[in-house]
């Protein structure tokens, strides 16, 4: 988990790809001269778009094929961490098949609009086990991810909660 | 940070529901493009065989956070953009592909705090089958009267 964190900047094209990407069709996810005659006076991004911040993650564990390498050398790879920077952490070694997002939540402080240069923060919050009857011994872990801009001023805090299951689980 | 609301306190009651189809028979496509957009690669989401043979899903399913952003869009439609103060879900069943997907959203709670109104709205996503997929809560600010 990343202590200095990773640079994020936000981009019109990325917000309108990812928007496109959950169907919408709201101007002010992609028109400027629309999005700069609201009150809001400009584009801003969808309130989940901080989630494609795990493209600017060097420790994100399911990007593609490309890697950014890490800004500085780490000590050990840190621990996957499910759903990149607004993902729970799954614990070490987990298996793609078997890390699930169990829950997601997004604190809004101002809105995220193209041409910011945030800066992404990860740290460990809870964790805790249950027994599931579907997915057997079941360990959940909450990573609290803080979005700020270069004044350092909150953006969006994201918080979400990873599950690690014994088995494949069928909704 | 007063955004674009598209309505006030005073047009809003504990009890409102608003509903909205989200997506019909959601595509293997959009998932694609949601993987894409989101960057979050897990094969799951996109490779039959890996989702199927290795980890012993009936296909591939939606990543929870397409299902969340599907659902952000029956807020932001009814309350307006840059409102939201909070907003989060409970991933609770997969998302299947040829799913349709509808969120239902009911005013909770109105706090009128000065010339501005704190909304509690409650929401839940379901699929065709009645089952909820996500369910969760929305924050929002909004002007108490215009």
């Amino acid at each position: 988990m990343a202590d200095e964190g990773f640079r994020f900047p936000v981009d019109l094209t990325a917000i309108m790809l990812f928007a496109s990407a959950i169907g919408e069709t709201n101007r002010i996810y992609y028109d400027e001269e629309y999005a700069a005659k609201t009150p809001l006076g400009g584009v801003i991004a969808p309130p989940t778009f901080a989630t494609a911040s795990a493209h600017w993650d060097p420790d994100y564990f399911l990007r593609g094929v490309r890697r950014i390498p890490a800004q500085k050398p780490r000590p050990e790879p840190a621990a996957p961490a499910a759903g990149g920077a607004s993902g729970g952490g799954g614990g070490a070694g987990a298996s793609l098949t078997r890390v699930l997002h169990g829950e997601q939540r997004f604190i809004y402080h101002q809105p995220m609009r193209p041409g910011m240069r945030l800066t992404v923060t990860q740290k460990r919050g809870k964790s805790w086990e249950k027994e599931g009857k579907r997915g057997g011994t079941m360990r959940f872990s909450e990573t609290i991810t803080e979005f700020r801009d270069p004044d350092g001023e909150l953006v969006t805090t994201a918080i979400s909660v990873g599950i690690v299951t014994g088995k494949a689980v069928e909704g | 940070m007063a955004g674009n609301p598209k309505l006030d306190c005073a047009s809003l009651a504990v009890g409102d529901v608003r509903e909205a189809v989200l997506v019909e028979n959601l595509t293997r496509t959009q998932i694609v493009q949601y993987a894409g957009a989101s960057g979050d690669f897990n094969p799951i989401h996109h490779d039959e065989v890996f989702a199927s043979k290795a980890a012993g899903y009936p296909s591939v399913f939606a990543h929870g956070m397409l299902t969340m952003g599907l659902t952000g869009r029956l807020l932001t439609d009814w309350l307006g953009d840059g409102v939201l103060r909070e907003y989060g879900v409970r991933f609770v069943r997969q998302v299947w592909p040829g799913d349709t997907l509808t969120a239902r959203g009911t005013v909770k709670q109105i706090r009128i705090e000065g010339r501005e109104g704190i909304v509690e709205i409650e929401i839940e996503t379901r699929n065709q089958k009645g089952e909820p997929v996500v369910s969760g809560s929305a924050v929002a600010a909004l002007p108490a009267r215009r």
